[in-house]
């Protein structure tokens, strides 16, 4: 059964001294799945997609990515083995231009090392020929061509996702992590948001993080409510978002809080 | 001697450690920046204080309070006209800017009052040199009990100031959150200015007060700086008693370790770089500092992360082509020139190994010349110690540095990029005191012979062999740089977090470039000592090799090959220009550090990268391809 999850993370516990981020949550991704997590500020969505990428490791639990157990695993061996991840800054590497940014998401299928390289050695020339060839069909994904040659610094912080995107999608990642895509964006970008995950995600599973629950429920096939490190729901969007405790989680419990009918 | 007597004269060098600490301290805390150039601010006191006793026969407690007074104009300047334009780059940057100033102090200073001042210490003593107070069993003049009464009063009165004083709170208030603090209505500019001002005047204090113990030129207070460096770290960059206590006891130690047997007090001089390596790999701030300050000290960024343009690599037959001009040009020149092109070729090599350390990787390893000189002394030991043919010694010392240079890429990977810096200064002052002294491995400091091979005898043969090897490593590391390893560095420089997100494994890149730019300098090292014939370690100190090669490739553009050979011409020109005027280095040291200051504030990319922004700008509009 646990192979054929695209991605499975059991009872993943983070504790950052007394304070318990993430306690025993689970999380299991079917390939092609769309997950959406929701949750208040605090309720340690970003520390468990820190924890399932292996930038904070757990204090308890397993990570698996398609069957692979990966819990000691360092980041860059995880993203090797099929995981994506964009990040809620979206800085990407400020003094690259977006060619080179984008022929870096090649580097893990490269063969070529610093030696033939440097030796300019016929392979290595066809690797980075090959390289170049493989942008056109992400150009034709995200319409990010016209800054090719403009260094992440100089663009906008809607155009910096859309490269992002881009560079997500070259490695045809399994799974695909999402860390609030649509913060900082305009509304009229956030419309067209879902359109480029659907198209980036090339089948690949999804895992959205995002405070625009619209948004999210819009696009995902199941959703998980967070609060305080657990997790209070998971199931169907319209279930979810009626369900009393991620109803109050987000207005607040109390006197001054009812729900509204 | 007995150690109660050590102790006591200890007191005197450590009061001065720290005095000197606290006001490195001071001024890292409020305007984060390590300024390397603390102790030169004190030197060129000393030697005002001197001009005004010598010439103008003021008398010497007067001419104190004008040194003092000097020292803390000084200070304003310094950070008005220097690190107050470059409050937004990263900190290790405006740490290599310090070097550049001290560069311009030492060389003006020279300029001015000629590199052999030497006063006389009765002259300038505010009290008596022969007569003193016994403890012990000795007599200590009075002038080194006011040292010691001065510098520890003056410490812990200031100590006490930033503990005490609404002063003190605000220094607090704007080195944890800079942002909260301008809210808050503290006026920064005011602030960092006086702190600048109290710093230089201890400065100033601590220069005048040690003339009378020692001779009195441009580089008399370096060892200094090193030991207050050293002393700052004990107090983690941010306790003052902590770092005073520091100086104390670094001071005390270093005076014990005199009395102690031989092959132990070999280790007096590398006392403080033991310390500062130690304390930094254990982490010592988080004793001192809340994690919230640390970050806010911290700084994100590692240098040469955001500058202007793309970088220049050139393709491999553009270097082929120029290498060809060059050989034409060594053809007909004379043997002196001939070797003045092959030294300018290796200052290229070795900037080259900082291009791809610092320029692609963000690493600051001031060990350039420290490497250099490991691949010499492996020449002397394996090329007139064993025989060994010269194309067999090149490779070997290249190999050979890897090792070397793998612990200190260990130890950098621990670190934040400022410490790294101060890490590998400590390093090449630990290799220095130790590895560069060996009878089997440098002729114990001694001068070395390498012979040349009979056919490259001459120097117009040696330099056009020279230039084939540059050429073929200069074409090596371009076309890495235009290929997947040179965007790995440059993307783990960037954002290391979302490299490692894009399969790249940010801890290789880093051993990576280390690695190699310690062999590209081994092996440039190697071929200097050919070039040379006859040489000795100190060639390749810290302060006179390491030095002078950051400078020239941060001029050159440090992100770019093309950079680190424009460097390395400049850096020689203004050399053998200022070489007919007499004092050589002075008018030199002033030149290049003007120029780190200037290309470090305003264009980060050096000489190239101004070139090609000039170029750019004045190409047609609508002309833009990559």
């Amino acid at each position: 059964m646990a192979d054929e999850l695209a991605l499975e993370a059991r009872e993943v516990t983070v504790r950052f001294g007394g304070l318990i981020a993430v306690g025993h949550v689970d999380l299991t991704v079917a390939p092609g799945e769309i997950v959406g997590v929701i949750g208040p500020n605090g309720a340690g969505k970003t520390t468990l997609l820190d924890a399932i990428c292996g930038y904070t490791p757990p204090d308890a639990g397993t990570v698996y990515v398609e069957g692979t157990d990966v819990t000691r695993m360092l980041p860059y061996a995880r993203a090797r083995l099929g995981l994506g991840r964009s990040f809620q800054d979206a800085r990407l590497f400020p003094s690259l231009t977006v060619r080179e940014t984008l022929l870096g998401a090649f580097h893990p299928s490269f063969t070529s090392s610093a030696l033939t390289e440097g030796l300019s050695l016929r392979s290595s020339r066809r690797e980075e020929r090959d390289a170049h060839d493989s942008l056109r069909p992400l150009l034709d994904l995200v319409d990010v061509e016209r800054y090719l040659d403009h260094r992440i610094a100089e663009l906008s912080f809607g155009t910096t996702r859309a490269v992002e995107l881009a560079w997500l999608a070259a490695r045809r990642p399994s799974v695909l992590l999402l860390d609030e895509p649509a913060s900082g964006l305009q509304q009229s970008e956030v419309r067209a948001l879902g359109n480029v995950i659907q198209r980036v995600r090339q089948g690949g599973a999804v895992v959205l993080i995002d405070h625009d629950v619209p948004f999210v429920a819009g696009l995902a096939d199941r959703l998980i409510a967070m609060d305080l490190g657990r997790v209070v729901a998971d199931g169907r969007p319209s279930d979810v978002l009626e369900h009393p405790d991620v109803v109050a989680s987000y207005l607040g419990r109390g006197q001054y809080a009812e729900p509204s009918r | 001697m007995t150690l109660v007597q050590y102790g006591v004269l200890g007191l005197a060098s450590g009061a001065m450690y720290a005095l000197l600490a606290v006001g490195i301290v001071l001024v890292y805390r409020a305007t984060g920046v390590l300024n390397f150039a603390h102790a030169s601010m004190g030197m060129a006191c000393a030697y005002v204080n001197f001009e005004l006793i010598e010439r103008y026969n003021l008398s010497v407690g007067i001419a104190l309070i004008m040194a003092v007074t000097f020292g803390a104009l000084l200070g304003i300047i310094v950070h008005e006209c220097v690190f107050r334009p470059m409050a937004n780059t990263p900190q290790v940057v405006r740490l290599l800017a310090s070097f550049g100033l001290a560069g311009v102090i030492q060389g003006a200073v020279g300029l001015l009052w000629g590199r052999l001042g030497t006063p006389n210490p009765f002259g300038h003593s505010l009290l008596a040199l022969d007569r003193g107070i016994d403890i012990a069993g000795i007599s200590v003049p009075w002038q080194r009990v006011a040292v010691i009464v001065a510098g520890l009063t003056t410490a812990i009165t200031l100590t006490l100031v930033v503990q005490r004083t609404t002063f003190g709170v605000q220094i607090r208030a704007l080195a944890q959150n800079p942002l909260a603090a301008r809210l808050a209505g503290i006026d920064d500019r005011r602030l960092q200015r006086r702190v600048w001002a109290f710093a230089g005047a201890t400065a100033g204090l601590a220069g005048v007060l040690i003339v009378p113990f020692g001779a009195l030129n441009p580089l008399s207070l370096n060892g200094f700086e090193l030991q207050a460096l050293a002393a700052a770290v004990v107090g983690g960059f941010a306790s003052l008693p902590a770092a005073v206590l520091g100086g104390l006891g670094i001071g005390v130690v270093q005076e014990l370790l005199v009395a102690a047997p031989e092959p132990i007090n070999g280790l007096r001089s590398a006392i403080a770089s033991v310390v500062v390596l130690v304390l930094l790999v254990v982490g010592v701030e988080r004793f001192f500092v809340s994690t919230q300050e640390a970050k806010a000290l911290e700084g994100d960024d590692r240098p040469a992360a955001s500058a202007a343009r793309a970088v220049v690599l050139g393709p491999p037959k553009a270097w082929f082509a120029g290498a060809a001009v060059v050989a034409c040009i060594i053809a007909v020149l004379s043997g002196f020139w001939a070797f003045v092109v092959a030294r300018t070729l290796i200052y290229a090599l070795l900037a080259l190994s900082l291009v791809v350390l610092t320029g692609w990787s963000g690493e600051v390893s001031l060990m350039p010349g420290t490497f250099a000189g490991v691949g010499a002394c492996l020449a002397w030991v394996l090329g007139t110690r064993y025989g060994y043919p010269m194309p067999l010694v090149l490779p070997l010392a290249a190999i050979a540095t890897v090792p070397v240079c793998a612990l200190v890429g260990v130890v950098a990977l621990r670190l934040r990029p400022l410490y790294v810096a101060v890490a590998t200064i400590s390093l090449a002052g630990l290799f220095e005191q130790t590895l560069f002294r060996q009878g089997w491995f440098a002729n114990r400091g001694a001068a070395m012979t390498v012979d040349r091979p009979s056919l490259l005898h001459g120097d117009r043969a040696f330099a056009l062999a020279v230039l084939a090897i540059a050429v073929c490593a200069f074409a090596f590391v371009a076309a890495m740089g235009r290929a997947r390893t040179g965007r790995a560095m440059w993307m783990v420089r960037d954002n290391p977090r979302a490299a490692a997100a894009g399969g790249v494994n940010p801890v290789k890149y880093r051993l990576l470039s280390f690695s190699l730019s310690a062999s590209i300098a081994g092996f440039a090292g190697a071929l200097f000592a050919y070039l040379l014939g006859t040489f000795n370690t100190e060639t390749f100190g810290f302060l006179v090799l390491s030095l002078a090669v950051f400078g020239l490739a941060i001029v050159g553009g440090i992100r770019s090959p093309l950079g680190a050979a424009v460097g390395a011409f400049l850096f020689v020109y203004v050399t053998e220009v200022f070489r007919t005027s007499g004092s050589i280095s002075d008018w030199t040291s002033v030149v290049i550090g003007v120029g780190i200051v200037v290309v470090l504030a305003r264009t980060p990319d050096g000489v190239v990268g101004t070139v090609q922004r000039v170029a750019h700008s004045m190409r047609p509009a609508g002309a833009e391809r990559g």
